[in-house]
């Protein structure tokens, strides 16, 4: 447990260190605050559009930290630098579950930074605090979750373009599985209760425009995207036992 | 370097599989009773509602662009406003202001992206079938099809009493504008509902406006203004059909007819008796009166005077004393 621990403070202290995630934080905000400049060419809808740029950016953000994850694994095996570790007594799952938790410990940071500045900037434009924009925030964490699970496993046994554009291709097919929920043939719904559901966890549209959404749906959204990564994460330990690292 | 296969994660993926699967369903459900029945059909990997704002903002570039809107500009327009709420069902200002914008040169189109909205379940807003009846009504001169639309605007629990009103109008056109027809339209109207005005529990129901088959629960949408807007329709309404039945009745009408005239008569009588309760209205012919007032100046009816000093006979015009002596009017 210590020793995945550790893994995981590397992780998170190394990828801290890039100042680009400085900037993207920044840019974010100023485009966020930027769409109150916008009345005239939203013909008066400047307020939800700032509220749909928080949420797209929040995703953006969330998805751009998940993909570090097999960046980060695949460069550690190119650079061999996993065979030092793994030469200590540390296991092959504690180094995956490290360096997926060192990537989840940044992005929740992330998710947090940007979702207070979201929201300062949302009331200050508003006078009210927009509440349900933490609903918006706690899926899209989910999400974040999901997809790091998702490149940690394509980064198991993949090389890391390889990994990470496939983590995109599967992100974009999760995102349209929606509609195999309540396709006929009992092939599609099997397809749907194994495939990473993305669009499950996906609320923007219906917060957005301001229906109300329960909180047991977050929960369970939460839930199912902390126990589907535990799928994609056992997945990736045994395709990393069989890996040969020499 | 390779290593067994370990039994922990293998047993971790079987259980976690199998929960993930049946959450998965569980959320799905509970998505489709909480969430918006239509789902986005052009879901864009999570940036549709985004995309559905840029996409608003460009429209808005293009319609500008535009100086008159002709049969392709139109049709242009109906494809881009059903891109824009395929990113996003539930934009409810897009599919409004897009039939409204090709209504002249593709009213259908208009129709089909209005009725595109309507089937989104959570998007309950009185506007959309509202204009989906306007068109009808005006551009295609459906009036069916428009009361079909004015219909379920009404059942929208915050639409304006005016819907009530046009559905009302809609229904006279259909009756041809027959008055006793008409006047049973307004009756129902002004009691909340067909038949509410004769209702015992009358009192209990009042303001409470229930189209035919009872869908619309909302309380209060006919107001005091709506109901004495009523009120003034019946009493013309009852005075046209009583004095059209009279003028058949002086005529060689037989007996079964003069029934049927006395019948619709009594009808109107008991209509504005209910209607007209406390204000100053002739008996016979329903034209209100002025205070002082001994006979209608319409058919000479006698009537109740009002508004006379008890002391002096003198019209009080304004207040509930005579301004010559002090009296208190009768």
């Amino acid at each position: 447990m210590e020793d995945m621990i550790v893994i995981c403070r590397t992780t998170y202290g190394r990828l801290l260190r890039n100042r680009s995630l400085y900037f993207l934080l920044l840019a974010v905000l100023v485009l966020v605050a930027a769409g109150s400049l916008y009345a005239d060419l939203t013909g008066g809808r400047q307020k939800e559009l700032m509220y749909d740029a928080g949420g797209a950016l929040l995703l953006l953000a969330g998805l751009l930290t998940a993909l570090v994850a097999p960046l980060d694994i695949a460069r550690d095996l190119r650079e061999k630098t996993v065979m030092t570790l793994l030469s200590k007594p540390l296991g092959r799952s504690q180094y995956l579950l490290g360096k997926f938790l060192g990537v989840v410990w940044l992005g929740t940071l992330n998710l947090l930074i940007l979702t207070i500045g979201i929201l300062v900037i949302l009331h200050t434009s508003t006078d009210a605090w927009r509440a349900d924009f933490i609903q918006v925030a706690l899926t899209t964490w989910a999400t974040m979750v999901m997809a790091t699970a998702l490149g940690v496993l394509f980064a198991s046994f993949l090389p890391e373009i390889p990994a990470a554009l496939l983590t995109i291709v599967v992100y974009v097919i999760g995102q349209s599985t929606e509609k195999l929920a309540s396709a006929k043939p009992a092939l599609a719904q099997l397809l749907f209760s194994v495939l990473p559901n993305f669009s499950l966890l996906d609320l923007k549209t219906e917060l957005g425009n301001g229906l109300s959404i329960p909180w047991a749906l977050v929960i369970i959204a939460m839930g199912y995207a902390v126990i589907y990564s535990a799928v994609l994460l056992s997945l990736a330990t045994i395709l990393f036992h069989r890996r040969d690292l020499a | 370097m390779k290593a067994n296969l370990p039994k922990t994660s293998v047993v971790v993926l079987i259980v976690a599989l199998l929960l993930s699967m049946w959450m998965s369903t569980r959320l799905a459900q509970q998505r489709s009773e909480s969430a918006i029945h239509a789902r986005s059909r052009d879901a864009r990997a999570g940036f549709g509602k985004f995309l559905s704002q840029v996409g608003w903002m460009r429209l808005l570039q293009y319609r500008g662009s535009i100086a008159k809107i002709e049969k392709e500009d139109a049709q242009r327009l109906a494809r881009r406003y059903d891109a824009l709420t395929d990113l996003d069902p539930m934009f409810a200002r897009a599919y409004e202001e897009g039939a409204l914008d090709i209504q002249f040169e593709s009213p259908e189109e208009a129709l089909r992206l209005l009725d595109k909205a309507m089937a989104v379940d959570k998007l309950n807003n009185w506007r959309i079938p509202y204009t989906a009846g306007f068109i009808c009504k005006f551009r295609l001169k459906d009036t069916e099809r428009a009361l079909r639309y004015f219909e379920q605007a009404a059942k929208a629990a915050d639409h304006p009493s005016y819907i009530d009103r046009s559905v009302v109008y809609l229904k006279a056109d259909r009756a041809k504008n027959e008055p006793m027809a008409v006047l049973n339209l307004w009756a129902d109207y002004y009691g909340g509902g067909p038949g509410y005005l004769f209702r015992e529990d009358q009192a209990a129901t009042a303001g409470r406006f229930v189209m035919e088959g009872g869908y619309n629960p909302r309380i209060g949408n006919v107001d005091d203004r709506d109901r004495a807007f009523a009120a003034g329709r019946i009493r013309q309404l009852s005075a046209q059909i009583v004095g059209d039945a009279r003028k058949r009745m002086a005529g060689d009408a037989s007996d079964d007819e003069k029934k049927t005239w006395q019948a619709r008569i009594d009808h109107a009588q008991k209509i504005v008796a209910k209607v007209g309760g406390g204000s100053h209205i002739c008996p016979q012919c329903f034209r209100p009166y002025q205070a002082g007032d001994r006979f209608c100046s319409s058919d000479g009816t006698k009537l109740d005077v009002y508004g006379v000093c008890p002391k002096d006979g003198e019209t009080i015009v304004q207040g509930p004393y005579c301004h010559k002596c002090g009296a208190k009017a009768n």
